[in-house]
């Protein structure tokens, strides 16, 4: 009987599709719906960055996964060294960014 | 509210010298518990620290959680045991440091990977609940490996 492999944790469905989207907001066509939204905060002494990403696709995705498709858009978009300048990256529902007090 | 890396550099100090106390007390278990607690401090501490962050900055599970998924991107597979592992910081900062083109010089990086496993082996943070029976040499070993972490802390991340 072939053995059956089966990886510890899955990753969500839309994970690829999320990390694509991301990536398109990154750029810098103007004519992307408004969402999801995405904050930056740079600090100019270490030069480390947050990055905040408001969005209704989060509700299902688990918040480990969520650092990490944020973080891979951004390697994708912009590159290693840019993504490894983040040392926040979190992604929240609009109604979480809300109750966290993120959400201006 | 968020410990700070302030609030990681002072208590592995006080960790390392309890650690010290229960050891001369003939108390290994709780001794080695306090040197895997002294490691796990340090070495976040030096992740961050090398990362470019101040003492004032706080650490939290987003934090934690981002630090997980960038090594990741970088090639780190080993568990992080809910952000605990000695295992996972070690290899996390081996990693941020490859990858920005200040990778650690021989023997330092031996010596932290040997140092590190001398003490994971011996060292869970399940231990705060129930530990196995340690021997003299185990508690010798930890205290050794935690001494050296403490020592090179700053080599760590500069």
């Amino acid at each position: 009987m072939p053995v059956e492999k089966r990886n510890l944790r899955k990753s969500h469905p839309s994970h690829p599709k999320m990390v694509a989207e991301l990536v398109k907001h990154l750029g810098d066509d103007a004519s992307l719906p408004p969402a999801p939204r995405i904050i930056e905060e740079e600090d100019r002494l270490s030069r480390s960055m947050h990055v905040y990403v408001f969005w209704d696709e989060w509700q299902s995705v688990p918040e480990q996964e969520r650092s990490e498709i944020i973080l891979e858009a951004y390697q994708e978009a912009r590159g290693q060294q840019e993504m490894l300048r983040i040392t926040v990256a979190m992604g929240l529902t609009p109604l979480e960014a809300k109750n966290l007090g993120l959400a201006a | 509210m968020a410990e700070t890396l302030q609030d990681f550099e002072l208590a592995r100090t006080e960790r390392l010298w309890d650690a010290t106390s229960l050891w001369c007390a003939n108390r290994p278990d709780g001794g080695i518990y306090l040197f895997g607690y002294h490691a796990e401090m340090s070495l976040k501490l030096a992740y961050f620290r090398f990362l470019g962050e101040s003492l004032a900055y706080p650490i939290d599970s987003a934090v934690l959680r981002t630090a997980v998924a960038a090594v990741g991107l970088l090639g780190v597979r080993t568990p992080n045991d809910g952000f605990h592992s000695l295992r996972f910081w070690r290899d996390a900062i081996i990693a941020q440091r490859s990858a920005r083109g200040r990778a650690l010089q021989s023997p330092l990086d031996l010596e932290f990977h040997a140092h590190v496993e001398a003490l994971a082996a011996r060292w869970d943070v399940a231990m705060r609940y129930r530990s196995p029976t340690a021997t003299s040499a185990d508690v010798e070993a930890a205290a050794s490996a935690a001494e050296w972490i403490d020592r090179n802390c700053n080599l760590l991340w500069t």
